[in-house]
């Protein structure tokens, strides 16, 4: 290990010897004996319980400090014990990771707030950078990599935008990946969780069921990407064994007006791929585009609309493997899709924790809560592909988490923090509830991966996917239409 | 004694005889000397052995070292530069020592010509005439807040242990377990002593200072000795105030009428008998000779058994440190007859007049240096009880030496206030101290910062501003004294020897002479003698 830890002397400071009261006015008697060390010593940290309770300031998990203190105790940092045991091993990397979390954290107290102090925030990233690595490592010593390039991004003032010193995201959004490893990253992501295919399967089950008795219907989406959740949905629709065959499918995918060349290309690439499988699978298809303005803004004049068909919305933002759009590009499309009365709208959104208004660090805590709960999902998820797990974590989350962090840090955690699904009941939108069909498929999806992921209904119109005690992706619908069809 | 010889030269002759290993040493200054000094390898903590971090803290303490050269204002702001001089109104008086001062440094260690200007500006600075602070640097630009990211971290610790805030106090002592390293540039270092302090303070006394930092007791007395002189040629933190004493010892012997008397110096301070060879050959080549006898009374620091993290810093060397019994063998080669005499175990709370046997015959001068902050400063006023035992002795002269940084008002009750006045006092030390050695690692450098760092842990209220001090002396019937111009000029001489950092002041108002560093005060001189007009009155004080 890069640097050696003086373990001669503890954090003492929650020693079970507290004894000493240094000065009559602070009486730590008074103070420490709240932890009774005995009673507590499991093995696990959880990270994130060491997120939660620091964002609570009242909070105080005792285990976790129970850890601490244990692992302290048995934790060498020399290099040259070879000795130590696998189960030590396993609390050496839980310490560790402790470390990394106390080390982010406080680096991004240093960016911001009353005692913002660019030296400290340096010192720290450079303690950091001896730690962790994005390619080796434990999960949370390549997560606290990407963030940490992220803060050091931060640090030097370029936020997300800066040039190519950095050690791994290198400015290089998606957009400076090759398009095989982007694709390869998907087909890995699709493989290794439920992230992707929840999005789909739970909007492509409601148009379905939406749609059952149309024989035109057209579909209105904001970020086609790739194309793929349409292809699962043309393979459900010429599968159907009851009603009539296969309705007429146009699918209008929105491009991006602005300098995204690459975007163009890639939605007329998707849009051959999709005409290739519809006629191979027999489904009637025809496919369009319709350009944003050059802000990013919807305008509902742009769009092809034809009589007769029944429209679909479909949004899907900022999952894992999705590029960012801006806030005021999804109001104006949602807005603006609300004008043409759809027969369903389908939002699937990244959940954002709680904790609204607490500046940046509060911000910066619920980011890496958020992703410490999604690289241990997909680790859970495929532990031995440790490369595969490298590859999307380059491609996709390092660059979401430089990107996140750059936007609340320039707003300075000031952000809409309103969920978007929480927002289009504010249009006149209605709910439609989610079937138990649905909800049965969401259930199933999950199952396919590790017992740690869980659906969640909240409210009649939205389901939850979570891993553990973290809300990750939200899936919502809803109409236009007074009654449901 | 002529200004331009470096003061320790005669020390260094006699210890050259005396003590075999210093040869070797002044040849290699700066080798580990791993072959006798094992302790620290039992610190636990290995100098960072990753090449590029190991780069990365040498490159840091190399950015702080240049950014603390351009940060002086009389390179980077020319005009405050300007504009002090002239509020002085003799910048030519500073200037003929320019280009002298500059072919010193360059023939010194080679340093380049930004140092000649500063140096020159010092001696501006330090002009007689001054005003009370020395160039306009004590803004930000000369002392850098923002740089000094150790205390950022310190500060909130102590404040959320002072607020019982148990996650955000730990949260914080994580991270400064992770930066912490008693290697590598002065933040580093403040650091690691810090966790230390915030440790000892919030555990149990026995197992902190079981692991505590290199200390003079811990010390061999060799070590402890020749660390001693290195921190003397280095820095002038003690040789300053020392040098000070004893050209103001000269004065007072000076203005007696009798040449002949003896000579008596009560001797409470933290040089460990070092600062006396300089004084006993000036008194040697004093025009009529020295005094017939010359005393020294020591009063030694009482050690705690229990605490040694509690004990004033520098005050308590090592058993068998042999340096007080030797300085009458080398008094003897300079004719001069010397006595000295030990008070043990005498806590200065508990010191009675009658202990101190002096005699009408002898002219006592009272030499107290940075031991009477561990004096409670009020609740009860242990300070002024014992400034009324030194007035009762009837001295000819004191010299007064401190700390000069405010300490907090709140009757110390505060401990957060405390905590990062320590820290500060800690920084400056840990600051200079790294430009001292020039960044680089040594043992002599690590015990003379594990005293300093005493200062986190130091039961007494460390420091109290000159201010108050003055008040407390003339309160109890001292008149202040004007140092005269030998006393002055020396010391001005002796200061650029130092790093360019440093800067001295004279005060107008009450004669006090301040030692700086980068524009922040760093300690107080001051002399005074009986005010004869109060005398009747002092027992109603």
């Amino acid at each position: 290990m890069a640097m050696a830890v003086d373990n001669t002397y503890e954090l003492d400071l929650f020693g079970s010897s507290t004894t000493t009261a240094f000065d009559e006015d602070h009486n730590w008697k008074e103070w420490s004996p709240v932890v009774d060390w005995e009673a507590l010593s499991c093995d696990q940290i959880d990270y994130q319980d060491l997120i939660e309770s620091m964002m609570d300031d009242q909070g105080l998990d005792l285990d976790e400090i129970a850890n601490e203190k244990s692992n302290s105790g048995s934790i060498s940092m020399d290099s040259a014990d070879d000795t130590m045991l696998v189960d030590d091993e396993a609390k050496v990397d839980n310490f560790k990771g402790l470390r990394l979390v106390h080390l982010l954290i406080a680096a991004a107290e240093a960016l911001t707030g009353a005692n913002k102090s660019s030296e400290l925030a340096r010192v720290i990233l450079i303690r950091l950078k001896e730690l962790v690595s994005p390619n080796g490592g434990t999960n949370m010593e390549r997560l606290a990599a990407y963030f940490t390039d992220a803060l050091q991004g931060l640090l030097e003032g370029s936020g997300g935008r800066h040039g190519n010193r950095h050690l791994i995201t290198n400015g290089h959004g998606r957009d400076n990946h090759l398009q095989a490893d982007l694709l390869a990253a998907l087909q890995l992501l699709q493989d290794m969780s439920p992230y992707v295919n929840f999005g789909h399967f739970t909007a492509n089950q409601a148009i379905l069921e939406a749609v059952t008795h149309d024989r035109r219907i057209h579909i209105v989406d904001y970020d086609i990407m790739e194309g793929i959740q349409w292809a699962s949905l043309m393979q459900a629709m010429v599968s159907r064994k009851e009603g009539p065959p296969a309705p007429h499918l146009r699918i209008t995918a929105l491009t991006r007006g602005g300098p995204g060349r690459r975007s163009i290309w890639s939605v007329q690439e998707a849009g051959r791929h999709l005409m290739a499988y519809a006629a191979s699978i027999g489904q009637p298809l025809s496919f369009n585009q319709c350009r944003l303005d050059s802000d990013e803004t919807f305008r509902p004049s742009a769009l092809k609309l034809v009589k007769g068909e029944a429209l679909v919305i479909n949004c899907m933002l900022h999952l894992p493997h999705f590029s960012y759009r801006t806030a005021n590009s999804v109001a104006s499309f949602l807005s603006g899709a609300k004008t043409l009365n759809p027969r369903l709208v389908t939002l699937v959104e990244e959940e954002v924790g709680p904790i609204i208004g607490r500046g940046f660090v509060g911000r910066f805590m619920d980011s890496l809560h958020h992703f410490s709960a999604v690289y241990d999902s997909l680790e859970a998820g495929c532990p031995m592909e440790g490369r595969a797990r490298a590859l999307v974590e380059r491609v996709f989350l390092g660059p979401q988490i430089a990107g996140s962090l750059g936007r609340i840090y320039r707003s300075e955690g000031e952000e809409e923090g309103c969920p978007w699904w929480d927002w289009i009941g504010g249009l006149g939108l209605k709910p439609v509830n989610i079937s138990f069909a649905n909800h049965c498929q969401a259930k199933l999806l999950v199952g396919l991966f590790n017992d740690g992921y869980r659906v969640e209904e909240l409210g009649s119109n939205r389901m939850v996917l979570g891993w553990k005690s973290r809300r990750l992706l939200s899936a919502s619908i809803w109409t236009s239409y007074d009654s449901e069809f | 004694m002529t200004i331009e010889e470096p003061e320790s030269n005669p020390l260094l002759d006699w210890l050259e005889d005396s003590v075999s290993f210093l040869p070797s040493f002044l040849d290699d200054p700066y080798s580990s000397g791993d072959v006798w000094w094992d302790e620290n390898r039992n610190l636990g903590r290995d100098l960072i052995s990753d090449a590029n971090a190991a780069t990365s803290i040498i490159g840091d303490a190399d950015t702080v070292a240049v950014d603390g050269v351009s940060a002086n204002p009389v390179v980077s702001d020319p005009p405050s530069f300007v504009d002090a001089s002239k509020k002085r109104k003799a910048p030519e008086e500073g200037f003929p020592g320019t280009s002298q001062s500059q072919q010193r440094r360059k023939n010194r260690n080679g340093v380049g010509e930004n140092e000649g200007i500063v140096a020159a500006a010092k001696k501006g600075v330090g002009n007689r005439k001054s005003a009370n602070k020395p160039t306009g640097n004590n803004g930000n630009n000369g002392y850098n807040k923002e740089g000094r990211w150790a205390e950022q971290l310190l500060n909130p610790c102590a404040t959320a242990i002072g607020a019982r805030n148990l996650t955000r106090a730990q949260h914080l002592l994580f991270v400064l377990y992770e930066l912490a390293s008693p290697t590598g540039d002065a933040n580093h270092r403040l650091a690691d002593h810090g966790l230390r302090a915030l440790n000892h303070i919030v555990s149990s006394t026995t197992s902190s200072a079981a692991v505590g930092p290199i200390t003079f007791a811990s010390t061999e007395p060799k070590f402890f000795q020749r660390s001693l002189l290195k921190f003397y040629e280095v820095s002038p933190w003690f040789a300053f105030p020392n040098k000070i004493a004893n050209d103001s010892i000269l004065q007072i012997l000076a203005q007696e009428p009798e040449k002949t008397r003896n000579l008596h110096i009560l001797d409470i301070g933290v040089s460990h008998g070092v600062q006396w060879p300089t004084l006993l050959e000036a008194l040697s080549r004093r025009s009529g000779g020295p005094p017939p006898l010359v005393r020294i009374t020591v009063v030694a620091a009482a050690a705690t058994e229990t605490d040694q993290m509690g004990e004033t810093p520098f005050s308590i060397g090592p058993p068998g440190d042999s340096f007080y019994s030797r300085l009458p063998s080398f008094a003897k080669s300079m004719n001069i007859n010397l006595q000295i005499s030990r008070l043990e175990n005498q806590p200065l709370q508990n010191l009675k007049a009658e202990s101190i046997k002096n005699s009408p015959e002898e002219t006592l001068i009272i030499c107290a240096q940075f031991r009477l902050h561990h004096l409670n400063h009020n609740t009860p006023d242990e300070r002024t009880q014992f400034l009324r035992v030194i007035r009762s002795l009837e001295p000819k002269g004191v010299i007064l030496s401190e700390n000069n940084m405010e300490c907090s008002r709140s009757n110390g009750g505060d401990f957060t206030t405390g905590f990062s006045r320590r820290v500060e006092y800690l920084w400056r030390f840990l600051d200079s101290t790294s430009s001292a050695f020039k960044g680089k690692e040594s043992d002599e450098r690590r015990v003379m910062e594990g005293e300093a760092a005493k200062a986190l842990t130091n039961h007494g209220e460390m420091n109290e501003g000159k201010e108050k001090w003055c008040e407390r002396m003339r309160a109890v019937g001292f008149v202040g004294e004007v140092f005269d111009e030998d006393a002055i000029d020396g010391a001005r001489t002796l200061l650029r020897k130092y790093d360019n950092n440093w800067e001295m002041s004279v005060e107008e108002k009450d004669g006090c002479v301040g030692l700086w560093w980068k524009g922040q005060p760093v300690s107080f001189c001051s002399l005074w003698k009986l005010d004869i007009k109060i005398d009747e009155n002092s027992e109603q004080l």
